[in-house]
């Protein structure tokens, strides 16, 4: 970003001790080279400022780039244009800009501060549903048998039956797969969560259970960024909304 | 120059056989390997290439020792010879007449007799002085080829004391056999830096290197090599903190003069298979039954007297 | 900004030709400690003269390489003196080549093959060498009464385990794999890969594979560096430039993977 840009994110973060997360700008375009470079606007223009506590939830129809977004803010999609800050640690004046970061500071962001439940369990082979949840708390220092512990106690409270906890997700259902997956994005109470669709799979009462998880973390002073396919959670989960439309222009081919 | 030599007693020549240069070899050859002396000497433990002559006998027949004695002997010197501690085998034999012809220098039995002892696999028993030099005849001075049998990566290993090989040896030793099975050419670390081969002298005369008073010579005709250790020179053989490195020892004494300390050989001399274990050092066996004998004289004189 | 980290290793446009054509060009990245870095590109595409020229086993024609050595120096490794060189990959480094009998030395026991980096660095008591190389095996998920047979005794995916127990067992900061399963059956590369990720984590290593496999990049590496005739076209972290590729070559790559 641009140094006055650079300058004004530093204020911000240092003026709201509150602020977690600062994205301005954003566009994100794909330019498909195997299909004459033909190039898809996926975002265009998208604005955020998300403080402790808050629980932003993204709205509008299908393919208004809302999963888009949030991959742009956890730095699995390289944003086109404008810049996304992150605030270094929870208590920290300090802030780290995701756009043009070196990957081992974005490694150290989503290690320490900002996790993500995705929409898809990545399954990793092999390895079972409680080391799994386990994970995030190992690598952030927490011993092994205490992370455990309380893997299993979320797994639990998602209602995930123990038989299950020594076995690799790969051949849990839909539904079961998606509470691991939800287990292992909030067990480590990131400061920013970004969640997308985490709820999509499940019946009502397992995402009454997800969505008091969230509005916990919310308390807690998570600041919270969320796509959810239903009415209910979303009333139940969000502090505001923000809507996003499909970006006016769709540019032709080029090349 | 193949008849038996009756007489062991020094009987020096009046001259030199007629053809030959002194000890054989040319001047300028003899200086060669003399600058490769004082290198060795200098790096004790590493091993210097020298340009090794055709000799005539074959290569692996001590050609290499021969040449460090011919470069070294001079009129008043006095060669002992031995192979396997024993001066009376053909080689030892052969190899003595060949310098005492050549040279017309005194030859002798007798350890503490001789000014240059050279030798084939065994360190005599009788403790050598600083006025004595010892030349061992080496097959094989490479400790490592086996190891490693790359030539300049050898060399490197040897550079750069990286010798962890070696130790991957006497593991796999002590894995096959429960204990450290090598024991001959056991391999020494010679002052504290280079890795060794004290060439096929059982281990049980390794610790006769060490802080020896004699200038130790190795040479090795074949490999065209020479290394050396000076005298008070620090020679350690290898081992492990918890398999430490140990001697031979026998329950036997020696059949001939009683000596428990010296390294015996097991002759079988009969056809039924009876078994006698003998000094290998024929000197120091014949000495130390010599002493004897005075004893008792001494003792039946004074009954007598 | 974020305080700056020390990379541990540090490569600024690093080449490396034969006959002014082919190997690696103008290679620039930085490594942190405990990172996983994946080059990843097909035949041809010069990744494995880049790791070599990086694990120094292969003269670089140009460019800067630096280390950031246990004691705190910055060192430059071109200009390393080989006596260094060797000791530094004795003590800090490993290299698991692709061939495991090319790693190992097939004529002494496992035990020995794990034991000698033991030794070579002066370990001189044979019980705890023992010992050590029987808990390496078991780490390494190897059956450890078997310490006494010789590597031809093991199939080919327990030799890889062998080599990488050889390679990790003196503690190194900073670990080179060229593909490191390939030539292996598809659950015994699995099997493995699960053993890689679980020492790279546990024992924070920092390692740089080569791979032409997508999955193990996928699976074990933080960041990827894409490499196609010779130069990177694209490097970032795992997941992006796996889901958001940029550059055409990458889309190819990435879109060539058969999903499972």
């Amino acid at each position: 970003m641009s140094s006055i840009e650079s300058h004004a994110s530093e204020r911000a973060f240092i003026d709201n001790a509150a602020l977690m997360l600062r994205a301005v700008n954003i566009g994100k375009t794909f330019t498909l080279h195997a299909q004459g470079g033909v190039q898809i606007d996926a975002l265009s223009g998208v604005s955020l400022d998300v403080e402790q506590g808050e629980c932003v939830v993204l709205v509008g129809p299908s393919g208004a780039g809302k999963s888009t977004l949030l991959r742009c803010l956890y730095g699995n999609y390289l944003a086109s244009s404008g810049s996304i800050a992150i605030r270094s640690d929870a208590h920290d004046a300090q802030h780290v800009a995701i756009t043009g970061a070196e990957p081992h500071d974005v490694l150290r962001l989503r290690r320490n501060v900002v996790g993500y439940v995705s929409q898809f369990l990545r399954v990793i082979p092999r390895v079972t549903a409680l080391t799994l949840v386990a994970e995030p708390l190992v690598s952030r220092g927490v011993a092994e048998d205490e992370a455990r512990e309380r893997a299993a106690a979320l797994l639990a409270r998602l209602n995930v039956p123990e038989r299950l906890w020594s076995l690799a997700p790969a051949t849990f259902s839909g539904g079961e797969q998606q509470r691991v997956n939800i287990a292992r994005g909030l067990i480590a109470g990131h400061p920013l969560l970004l969640l997308d669709e985490p709820t999509a799979s499940l019946d009502a009462e397992n995402r009454d259970v997800v969505a008091d998880l969230i509005v916990e973390a919310r308390e807690r002073g998570a600041a919270i960024v969320g796509i959810f396919h239903d009415e209910d959670t979303r009333t139940k989960v969000a502090t505001r909304r923000l809507e996003l439309q499909p970006p006016l222009r769709r540019q032709a081919a080029l090349h | 120059m193949n008849a038996p030599e009756t007489q062991l007693a020094s009987a020096p020549y009046d001259s030199a056989a007629e053809g030959y240069n002194f000890a054989y070899l040319d001047e300028q050859t003899k200086r060669m390997i003399r600058r490769s002396l004082l290198k060795a000497v200098a790096v004790p433990g590493y091993q210097v290439p020298f340009a090794s002559r055709e000799m005539p006998l074959p290569f692996g027949w001590g050609t290499g020792g021969i040449q460090v004695t011919a470069a070294i002997i001079g009129r008043s010197d006095t060669l002992k010879v031995i192979d396997q501690g024993s001066d009376e085998t053909t080689n030892a034999v052969n190899i003595r007449r060949f310098f005492a012809r050549t040279t017309g220098v005194a030859t002798t039995r007798r350890t503490s007799e001789a000014t240059i002892v050279q030798t084939r696999h065994r360190i005599p028993e009788t403790p050598l002085t600083d006025k004595q030099i010892l030349v061992y005849q080496v097959p094989m001075p490479e400790p490592l080829f086996r190891l490693e049998p790359r030539v300049a990566e050898c060399k490197k290993l040897h550079a750069l004391a990286d010798y962890g090989l070696i130790s991957v040896k006497l593991y796999e030793d002590i894995v096959h056999h429960g204990s450290i099975a090598t024991t001959y050419d056991y391999p020494v670390i010679v002052n504290e830096r280079y890795l060794s081969s004290p060439s096929p002298i059982p281990k049980f005369d390794n610790p006769k290197m060490h802080m020896n008073p004699a200038l130790q010579l190795f040479g090795a005709g074949r490999e065209r090599r020479i290394h050396a250790i000076p005298p008070y020179t620090k020679v350690r053989s290898l081992d492990f903190d918890d398999h430490p490195f140990e001697i031979q020892r026998w329950e036997h004494a020696c059949a001939l003069c009683g000596s428990k300390e010296s390294f015996l050989d097991e002759m079988i001399v009969d056809d039924a298979g009876k078994r006698m274990f003998v000094c290998s050092d024929s000197d120091y066996c014949h000495d130390r039954r010599e002493q004897q004998a005075d004893q008792t004289g001494a003792i039946a004189e004074g009954e007598s007297a | 900004m974020t305080a700056r980290m020390t990379p541990l290793l540090s490569a600024r446009a690093i080449t490396k030709q034969f006959g002014g054509r082919n190997g690696c060009r103008n290679v620039t990245f930085d490594l942190y400690p405990g990172e996983v870095l994946c080059i990843v590109g097909e035949s041809g595409s010069g990744k494995t003269t880049l790791l070599n020229t990086l694990a120094l086993r292969t003269e670089a024609d140009s460019g800067t390489l630096h280390y950031h050595a246990t004691h705190g120096d910055m060192l430059d490794l071109r200009a390393l003196s080989e006596p260094r060189r060797r000791l530094l990959m004795r003590t800090e480094w490993g290299f698991v080549q692709q061939n495991p009998r090319d790693g190992l030395r097939s004529g002494v026991s496992a035990g020995a093959n794990i034991g000698e980096p033991l030794m070579a660095v002066g370990a001189r008591h044979y019980g705890q060498i023992r010992h050590t190389a029987t808990q390496w095996m078991e780490r390494v998920e190897l059956d450890a009464t078997r310490i006494d047979e010789y590597p031809a005794a093991f199939s080919g995916g327990m030799q890889q385990r062998l080599q990488i127990a050889r390679n990790l067992v003196t503690g190194p900061r900073l670990v080179f794999m060229d593909e490191p399963t390939a030539g292996l059956d598809v659950s015994v590369q699995a099997r493995l890969l699960d053993l890689l990720r679980t020492l790279t984590s546990t024992l924070h290593l920092s390692v740089l594979i080569v791979t032409h496999d997508i999955g193990v990049a996928r699976l074990l590496a933080h960041r990827l560096m894409v490499m196609q005739g010779g130069e990177v076209v694209e490097a970032g972290l795992t997941d992006q430039v796996l889901d958001d590729p940029q550059h055409p070559y990458t889309q190819t790559l990435v879109s060539s993977v058969l999903p499972v």
